[in-house]
């Protein structure tokens, strides 16, 4: 080993030695031609780089970039070790057999998980009758999860006939016990996560029912872990990518990725570097998307107790006039006293005491001249004009509908309710695809409708 | 595979720019992946976010002669990287599939990028010399899609010309949407179209304000939409396969929830353009001082070993940056802060985007 990096390192020095003596020698720049070259090349870069000498001739450190921002805020001060959940290492071991199979495509998209096509409401019947099929496909080895998913179709009114309807409301029981089959690596995808944190907002709240604000705690928990599985394995694939050494990006195909066979084959062949990788990420990884976007900025009111926020099951103390931000696998549960919170834009909530709440528990509590503000931002966001093409600066119109756009944006836990009932009463475009816009990103569906709180209706002709 | 292909894997991009650098200082050049040829500036559509102008043939554009001898020659000279035929729309050029059959002849790859429109005419040559890619334009939902591109029944024959491209047994089609102001909230729309398309990706790029693109600048997207797509685009990937190309920039540690390989910018260090005039330039600019020469007059392989020596060098800190998409950082409209790193509490999201064009820095070059 020692003799065949001495021998590298002086085959790589009089390489670039000869190199330099041709530049001078021609004056100008001059093609390598020859694969051998190249890779002497490639050789010296890499020996720069993992000696940290790379600055030399890169000018700075390469490959540098800045964190990503996330929702940090507020954290246990003293995080624990966190052991890599054993769904995480079971997945791992069955790697090599979910690439090796004919039935997963090359992207990590199509390669993780079943790939249901179920965010869109709008979907083609060729899609839903793949869903369709895949879902029934499932019932033996999940049958929890299978019925959940039965009554998901049936809202859309897909395949209605081949599916039966649920003979009983779905319970907290069979939520977990779909969870639980989840965690199967040929389930574990974002599609059901989200499928089943609906189902989880649209069932009756467990007021003043200890055992079942325990239950909601734990599937939110067992959620947000099953998502951050998902991003640790995307990110491994990532991290602990194998690529030949004349490997180049394809610069024209920037819109595509490798081809499928390649990237299964790169991946298979990095099966034990994607172990080792995934285990050091998770600890840092989060919930993506679930921890950046359909957000609520609360605060707490100056006088009370303050709030207790449920957190990847963690129970974190929110005293008074303190700023915490809402997630959508967040819990708030309240004291005996019942707090007030205040948001950026839509006035102050109050709520209840000795309850657990979810996102989906706020919009009832709000005012009403909070839900007529939400209406009004709706509408605008709804009757906006069509952009155009040679104006400027925009219409105030236009201008108002973007303001409206952010604000609901960045209150969807209160105006999804509004933002679903527009939808489903003025499904033409412009303005109701921004609206279905903001609702995939909050509920990552912009199909289902969740019914509006019984005032600050849109009213007539909205 | 071994050790140095897991070192090299894991490094990337670091190890590419150094090497990039390294090259540049011992007076050597690899050949390039990819050399993009606007084949014509002829087009029969006037999208408001075309990056050229283009509408009529241009003066001067490459007779068939010249493209076999200035550029496919040439390109088996340079070890046959990918050529990727692009417009205007290039399907209109009369010699089309001559081209297309003299390059396939060559063994040389070859990539598309049309509007679709016409692909059902030149389908035998589809058949007989299939393209290791072809990407379709789509702009929105069918009435936006013909409305904004200025004419009824393109979207109907975007869409039909993908399955005919499959047909055809094209390995990879893909559906690029350029993103804009008008059309960013419209993808959720788009989906259930793309979905059953049966395209193979679908690329999201991103309007960058030159050619005409630059007379339409509040078409530009928003700091809230930018951000609003980026998050789409790493959801949709859980069920398609969704890239954001290279307009984005790069999204650092992030870069795998959006794309399948890490993004760096190839301009003028492995892939270049080939305007129809015949210019040699790093990307798609349409700036004529970026031109490296002209290969009419110049072999391309010289232009290519002599020229892009800012974009090679890291002394040009503009052209020399790996991590973002040169094209618009020179116009000041770098997207990857808005799209990757703000917060959605952020002031930055009520901005507008920029619409002054920031004077190009002029670099050290070497």
């Amino acid at each position: 080993m020692k003799l065949l990096a001495t021998m590298t390192i002086w085959l790589v020095a009089a390489l670039l030695a000869g190199l330099l003596i041709l530049r001078l020698v021609r004056g100008r720049p001059t093609l390598v031609r020859s694969a051998v070259g190249r890779r002497a090349l490639r050789v010296a870069a890499m020996v720069l780089v993992f000696t940290g000498t790379s600055g030399l001739v890169a000018g700075k450190a390469a490959g540098q970039d800045q964190p990503r921002a996330r929702d940090a805020q507020p954290e246990a001060e003293d995080p624990v070790f966190e052991p890599m959940p054993a769904m995480l290492e079971h997945y791992l071991l069955r790697l090599p057999e979910v690439y090796a199979s004919a039935q997963v495509g090359g992207s990590i998209g199509h390669t993780l998980g079943v790939g249901l096509a179920l965010q869109d409401g709008e979907i083609t019947f060729e899609q839903a009758r793949f869903s369709a099929n895949a879902l029934l496909g499932l019932q033996t080895q999940a049958p929890n999860l299978d019925r959940i998913m039965r009554e998901q179709l049936s809202v859309f009114g897909w395949e209605v006939d081949e599916i039966q309807q649920p003979d009983k409301p779905i319970d907290w029981d069979t939520v977990w016990a779909a969870l639980e089959e989840s965690r199967k690596p040929e389930l574990l995808h974002p599609a059901v996560h989200s499928l089943i944190w609906r189902q989880v907002q649209g069932m009756t709240p467990p007021a003043d029912d200890e055992q079942a604000a325990f239950k909601l705690t734990m599937i939110m928990d067992e959620l947000e872990t099953q998502a951050r599985v998902y991003d640790t394995v995307v990110a491994a694939l990532a991290q602990s990518r194998v690529a030949p050494m004349q490997f180049n990006q394809r610069a024209w195909m920037s819109k595509a990725g490798p081809q499928p066979e390649r990237y299964r084959q790169r991946v298979l062949h990095s099966i034990p570097a994607i172990r080792q990788a995934a285990r050091s990420l998770y600890p840092q990884t989060d919930a993506g998307s679930w921890r950046s976007e359909g957000l609520l900025a609360l605060r707490t009111d100056d006088q009370g107790d303050g709030i207790t926020l449920i957190r990847r099951g963690e129970r974190l103390p929110i005293g008074p006039a303190q700023p915490f931000r809402f997630g959508r696998l967040d819990l708030l549960q309240t004291s005996e006293q019942g707090v007030t919170l205040h948001t950026q834009a839509y006035g102050k909530i109050d709520l209840p005491a000795n309850t657990t709440l979810r996102a989906s528990d706020l919009p009832a509590l709000l005012s009403e001249e909070a839900q007529e503000k939400i209406v009004k931002s709706v509408r605008a966001v709804l009757e906006r004009p069509d952009v155009p093409l040679d104006q400027e600066p925009a219409t105030p119109e236009q201008a108002a509908a973007q303001r409206a756009t952010v604000e609901l944006e960045r209150h969807l836990p209160l105006a999804a309710p509004w933002i679903a009932q527009a939808i489903r009463d003025h499904p033409e475009p412009p303005g109701s695809a921004t609206l279905r816009t903001l609702l995939n990103q909050y509920q990552l569906h912009a199909g289902q409708v969740q019914a509006a709180p019984g005032r600050g209706r849109l009213g007539d002709g909205f | 595979m071994g050790m140095l292909h897991r070192l090299f894997g894991r490094r990337f991009a670091a190890v590419w720019e150094t090497e990039t650098r390294l090259m540049h200082r011992l007076g050597v050049v690899a050949p390039p992946v990819a050399v993009q040829w606007i084949s014509t500036s002829r087009c029969d559509l006037k999208c408001p976010h075309c990056y050229s102008h283009a509408g009529p043939a241009e003066a001067g554009e490459l007779t068939t002669q010249q493209a076999e001898q200035c550029i496919l020659d040439e390109l088996v000279r340079l070890d046959r990287p990918t050529l990727v035929i692009a417009g205007g729309e290039t399907t209109l050029r009369q010699d089309f599939d001559r081209i297309i059959r003299a390059t396939h002849a060559r063994n040389i790859p070859w990539a598309i990028h049309t509007h679709g429109g016409l692909v059902h005419r030149h389908e035998q040559t589809f058949r007989d010399c299939p393209p290791v890619m072809a990407a379709i334009s789509l702009d929105g939902p069918r009435d936006f899609h013909d409305r904004f591109r200025g004419k009824a029944g393109s979207y109907d024959a975007a869409i039909s010309a993908m399955g005919l491209l499959k047909d055809a047994g094209v390995g990879e089609v893909v559906a690029g949407t350029t993103i804009n102001r008008a059309n960013a909230d419209l993808l959720t729309d788009l989906l259930p179209a793309v979905l059953a398309s049966r395209a193979d990706s679908w690329g999201f790029h991103l309007m960058t304000p030159e050619g005409r693109a630059s007379e339409h600048r509040t078409l530009l997207p928003t700091t809230a939409q930018l951000r609003r797509t980026a998050a789409l685009a790493r959801r949709l990937r859980s069920i398609m396969h969704v890239e954001l190309d290279n307009e984005w920039g790069s999204a650092g540690e992030d870069d795998c929830f959006y794309r399948d390989a890490p993004f760096t910018c190839g301009a003028g260090r492995i892939s270049c353009v080939v305007s129809a005039t015949g210019e040699l330039m790093p990307c798609t600019t349409t700036d004529p001082d970026e031109s490296a020469g002209n290969v009419k007059d110049t072999p391309l392989s010289e232009l290519w070993a002599t020229g892009f020596a800012a974009f090679r060098s890291g002394k040009d800190k503009l052209r020399s940056d790996l991590h973002d998409c040169w094209l618009n950082t020179r116009h000041g409209v770098s997207c990857r802060k808005a799209a990757f790193r703000t917060d959605l509490f952020s002031p930055a999201l009520l901005d507008q985007p920029t619409t002054e064009l920031v004077p190009l820095t002029v670099g050290g070059g070497a």
